[in-house]
């Protein structure tokens, strides 16, 4: 009996309960205004990379968010790390072959930010494929704090979504599942570059309305109307609702393009591995399940 | 759509399972624009470092390698060590297996000697107080002897086999782990709010 207690309290984790102190409009007023200070440059590709495109982002983010849920890393941090990447690349600008260094800096410092358990960086040159050795990661780590200015407590969209929640007067259990669905455009949103530009407030918001979209719940809970919840969320960020409304389209814009990508992949990786049946395994299969 | 997962490996509701050592898939390994030139990385890297530590050291008018201070906008001013807050001086928290034992230890025997054992055998403690005494004094041996009988005066020390060793092993430490805590500490201080708004 008591090796398994022990088991239990080893595997799982152990999370603080959410502080009903500082979900209050006080600490959301403070927060609206603490998002201006950690925003990136709009238009850092233009203005101060010679090397780095935007297709190369794309490419160093969706590895980035591999290595976070490989690593069951807590849902903030690939937000936040791609915060820290724009911010560093809107001063800085970079080698090619050195973004993914900055990356996997950004993760490690992400990482310690969030977690109690934060990823080593040994594991994460692991992940650039021995690319970069892990004396050079904790020396770029100085380096990106120092151009970040050591503001690292940037705010996530994350951090927004929970004062939403509190908010609404929902069911816990519907709670819970737009908060799912919500975190989940929050990552792909951070993975496009078109959203550098929406402040993370802005991103919570149109996320949170197409996760209740997605989920049809406006059919049945009045709050829940579209016009309502975007009327609602709107006044809450202080912000246009037709701003909130081409948010949330264009993330749902996103989400349909990248499913589809995600279903090409599907069939021609199930095309090209029929007799390597393990790879199948690890295809993303169950994207298909989604309905909007 | 609850099952929705951006890449591989994403979580269902909420994540719950721990990170336990799990080795990083061959798939996500990747390189993703091509090989690095360590050495021109290393050369860049050592540059931006100086260049931080030179900015460092103008915006201070503080040497920070040496611990002096430099002539300019700021003038510093050594500090008593027992004015500021004991976090600015105490050592560093010990690991967690070291922590456990010596909370063992100290709970193993009454009244207030047996941090002052803990100190000696484990090296380091959460016991400021006693790391705060011991940096008071200056590094030199005469003190710290001082500092150790005024120490055995306490009840319940009545074993003095112990004493000579801690008073060693402390001084490595304070020495080791913390070179400026012998001297005083300096704060900086605005010699004038005037000289600021030009």
């Amino acid at each position: 009996m008591e090796h398994q207690l022990l088991c239990c309290e080893v595997e799982t984790i152990r999370r603080a309960y959410l502080d009903a102190n500082l979900l209050n409009d006080r600490v959301l007023q403070t927060m609206l205004k603490a998002e201006e200070t950690c925003s990136p440059s709009v238009s850092y590709f233009k203005c101060v990379q010679k090397e780095i495109l935007p297709y190369m982002r794309k490419i160093v983010a969706t590895w980035m968010l591999e290595v976070c849920e490989e690593q069951k890393c807590e849902e903030e941090v690939f937000p936040l790390a791609m915060n820290y990447l724009d911010r560093f690349l809107s001063f800085e600008p970079l080698k090619k072959n050195r973004l993914q260094l900055l990356g996997a800096t950004c993760m490690f410092v992400a990482s310690k930010m969030k977690e109690t358990i934060p990823l080593t960086a040994e594991k994460l040159c692991i992940y650039t494929d021995n690319s970069i050795r892990p004396d050079e990661l904790l020396q770029m780590e100085l380096f990106l704090v120092n151009k970040l200015k050591w503001n690292l407590a940037a705010m996530t969209p994350h951090d927004f979504i929970e004062h939403f929640l509190t908010k609404m007067p929902v069911a816990e259990d519907t709670k819970q599942i737009i908060r799912k669905h919500a975190q989940t455009f929050v990552a792909l949103c951070a993975t496009d570059v078109k959203f550098i530009s929406n402040p993370p407030s802005m991103i919570a918001a149109g996320s949170v309305v197409a996760a209740v979209q997605g989920l049809h719940l406006g059919n049945t809970n009045t709050f829940l109307s579209y016009q309502c919840l975007t009327h609602f969320l709107s006044q809450v960020i202080k912000c246009d609702p037709d701003c909130l409304r081409a948010c949330q389209e264009q993330i749902e814009s996103l989400l349909e393009s990248s499913l589809r990508q995600a279903q090409q992949h599907n069939i021609s990786s199930e095309t090209k591995t029929v007799e390597d049946e393990a790879d199948l395994s690890c295809t993303p299969t169950d994207v298909r399940d989604v309905n909007i | 759509m609850s099952n929705v997962r951006i890449s591989n490996g994403s979580p269902t509701l909420e994540r719950m399972e721990a990170r336990q050592s799990e080795y990083p898939k061959p798939s996500a390994c990747r390189n993703l624009f091509g090989p690095v030139n360590h050495e021109e990385l290393n050369r860049d890297l050592k540059k931006h470092c100086k260049d931080m530590e030179e900015a460092c050291q103008r915006k201070w008018n503080f040497d920070f390698q040496n611990h002096k201070p430099l002539a300019g906008k700021f003038e510093w001013q050594a500090v008593e060590k027992g004015s500021s807050p004991d976090f600015y001086f105490r050592l560093p928290r010990p690991p967690k297996v070291a922590c456990k034992s010596a909370i063992h230890e100290s709970l193993d025997v009454n009244g207030n000697c047996p941090t002052v054992i803990v100190v000696g055998s484990q090296g380091i403690s959460e016991d400021t107080h006693f790391v705060d005494q011991k940096t008071d004094v200056s590094e030199n041996q005469t003190d710290l002897a001082d500092q150790c009988s005024g120490q055995r005066k306490r009840p319940a020390t009545d074993d003095s086999s112990p004493q000579p060793k801690r008073a060693n092993t402390t001084e490595e430490e304070i020495s080791e782990e913390s070179p400026s805590a012998s001297s005083v500490e300096q704060t900086p201080k605005k010699s004038s709010p005037r000289r600021r708004q030009t």
